[in-house]
């Protein structure tokens, strides 16, 4: 596997009101990796994520994407929200949402074409979810919303995925979904970045990792990343079997 | 000479009651399609502060201009609607109060202000707080400009501008607002700037609340904003016809409110937001997932169940032995714990629907050949 940098963030410190929730980090991700975030609650890892696609401010230090600023290849990064984070009693159906996918190519004004509307109705496909297309989102269980916000992902033709807690409350077959879904897309070229809190899995599903607790604690391969002494420093000691 | 001929006076083709009317409902409209959004979006508290605010907006308009019927009125108390709810999303945003006190601080502080201001200096003005909080719907007809050499009633004319411009922010931006309102996280990284279509919306909701001010006052704006939206948020799956059943709640709302307020001679606008609570609250009550539909549909469950229990008893127990005392006509209610009462009219019930029939010469229910049917499929319902 290449060892090139994708994902490059440089003395990072955000907060919330003066109070800092990341502290002066340095983050490599590694292109084509399955890379995991992993953290005790409130350690800052969807602020670390909010961080590096700009959807909230920094306070200091810079990230760069495919070695440009987020902003110039935003269309390459897909983005999978934590699932509460929408309103899904939104009036949609599961195909609409997928097809939102599409609007990053879109621009403003512009509407979706037929082109469009296939290549969602192939995401959808692709995630075994089509039977669901025309059913409205708030009556979708856990793991379909989840396989929705994937197949939007799937859509938009991205590079490089990150993803909130992805497996929080699925059903056992859509996690399977997911991970199979991570790892065609690694055979693709393709890399994602997932913020995971199953230690127990964590070594099945990705290659490597990120351990944070407000300040990053190590980072690299999974073998080398996963050990007792890090976890123990990440106050992540006790969940490991 | 020459522009005498050419004036077209609206009053011309329509009579005072119609010019009301048409001007409501167009109110209506321009109000309800934003509404969605507003919905959508949770934004129904700030929409309130902003109807109420925007009078401090007229009020110091009006006390640079002297002029009640000047534009710079409606643009400055348009703009101070704007400022309004960014007063409301710096004090949140903070974090030293919530959102919603927020709202709470900002909005009776401007409001009182307002009153004040009317109080101390423009007493002898027609800025009176009940027409503040209510309108002169029937001044509609009685206050007219001119444009283009027309002469139209001014509420009309200002309320059609934002029904057009309204219209036109909704279809032209669709797909932004529909994503900003679903999904703002993404939408900003799809690149599509959430702050900007918020503004773009709270912008518009503060130009059409200060065109309505004077025709409907503030409880009737936000009533037209909120109800016919939250009506047909409950009634609909898919956005656009959420605008449109919205429209149609909109333009009901208003004939019901108007032609029972001329009939029993009270405000008109006070009419039509009684109506709109009021359809809002049937459907509350009537749509499918309605608190009444609830009801009905648990009772006529609860039937339905005893029916098929009934089906399932007889299916379960006619051909075995003790059919006899199972099912008998006498004994059957022992076994089910039913009283005879019961046992009569539900056996009745599926008599006439040809499921079962009264086996005299073994004296027990059974099941008709179709009812044998109905049993197989229940056990499949049932996963048995």
């Amino acid at each position: 596997m290449s060892q090139n940098i994708i994902v490059k963030v440089e003395d990072l410190t955000m907060a919330y009101n003066e109070k800092p929730v990341l502290w002066d980090n340095d983050v490599d991700i590694v292109e084509n990796s399955r890379t995991a975030i992993i953290g005790p609650n409130g350690a800052g890892k969807s602020t670390l994520v909010k961080g590096i696609l700009g959807l909230q401010k920094t306070l200091s230090g810079y990230v760069e994407v495919m070695g440009q600023p987020v902003k110039q290849v935003q269309k390459k990064i897909a983005y999978i929200p934590q699932s509460n984070s929408v309103n899904w009693d939104f009036p949609t159906t599961a195909l609409d949402v997928v097809l939102m996918g599409r609007y990053v190519h879109l621009g403003w004004i512009k509407r979706p074409r037929k082109k469009d509307l296939e290549k969602a109705e192939q995401a959808l496909q692709k995630i075994g979810m089509q039977d669901y297309k025309n059913r409205q989102i708030s009556q979708l269980s856990g793991g379909q919303r989840q396989r929705v916000f994937i197949a939007r992902a799937i859509a938009q033709d991205a590079e490089i995925y990150f993803m909130d807690e992805p497996l929080a409350g699925v059903d056992k077959n859509t996690e399977k979904v997911i991970i199979d879904f991570l790892k065609k897309s690694q055979s693709q070229g393709k890399t994602s970045i997932v913020i995971h809190h199953d230690l127990n899995t964590l070594a099945e599903y990705f290659d490597h990792l990120v351990i944070l607790n407000k300040k990053i604690i190590d980072q690299g391969p999974m073998q080398t990343t996963l050990t007792k002494e890090n976890l123990a420093q990440a106050n992540l000691g006790g969940w490991l079997r | 000479m020459f522009s005498q001929i050419l004036l077209f006076k609206i009053s011309d083709i329509l009579d005072y009651n119609q010019q009301m009317l048409i001007t409501l409902l167009i109110t209506g409209i321009a109000c309800a399609i934003l509404g969605c959004f507003l919905v959508l979006r949770k934004l129904s508290m700030i929409t309130d502060a902003l109807a109420h605010s925007i009078l401090l907006g007229i009020v110091l308009a009006f006390l640079i201009t002297k002029d009640l019927n000047s534009p710079i009125l409606f643009i400055g108390a348009g703009l101070f609607g704007i400022f309004t709810v960014f007063s409301i999303e710096l004090l949140s945003s903070t974090r030293l109060v919530k959102s919603d006190d927020a709202v709470g601080i900002i909005f009776p502080l401007f409001f009182s202000l307002a009153v004040i201001l009317i109080s101390t200096f423009a007493r002898n003005v027609h800025l009176d707080i009940d027409i503040v909080l209510m309108g002169q719907v029937i001044m509609i007809p009685l206050n007219n400009i001119e444009i283009l050499g027309i002469i139209i009633p001014k509420a009309m004319f200002y309320m059609l501008l934002m029904l057009v411009a309204n219209t036109l922010l909704i279809s032209i931006f669709f797909k932004e607002l529909k994503i900003s309102t679903f999904d703002p996280e993404f939408a900003t990284i799809a690149g599509f700037s959430s702050s900007l279509l918020f503004y773009a919306l709270m912008t518009l909701s503060s130009f059409t609340a200060v065109s309505a001010f004077d025709a409907v006052g503030a409880i009737l704006v936000i009533a037209l904003f909120i109800g016919p939206a939250a009506s047909a948020y409950l009634l609909t799956k898919d956005l656009k016809m959420m605008l449109l059943v919205s429209i149609l709640f909109s333009v009901a709302n208003t004939f019901i409110g108007f032609f029972l307020a001329m009939k029993i001679n009270v405000s008109i606008s006070g009419m039509i937001a009684a109506i709109t609570g009021a359809t809002l609250l049937l459907t509350v009550l009537f749509n499918k997932d309605g608190i009444i539909t609830a009801i009905y549909l648990r009772h006529k469950n609860k039937k339905e169940f005893r029916h098929d229990l009934l089906i399932m008893h007889l299916g379960n127990h006619q051909t075995e032995p003790d059919a006899e005392l199972e099912l008998g006509f006498d004994t059957i209610k022992d076994h089910l714990h039913w009283d005879q009462d019961a046992i009569e009219r539900r056996t009745t019930r599926l008599i006439d629907q040809g499921l079962v029939f009264r086996d005299q010469t073994r004296k027990i229910y059974r099941l008709t050949e179709k009812g044998q049917l109905r049993y197989n499929m229940i056990k499949i319902d049932y996963g048995m």
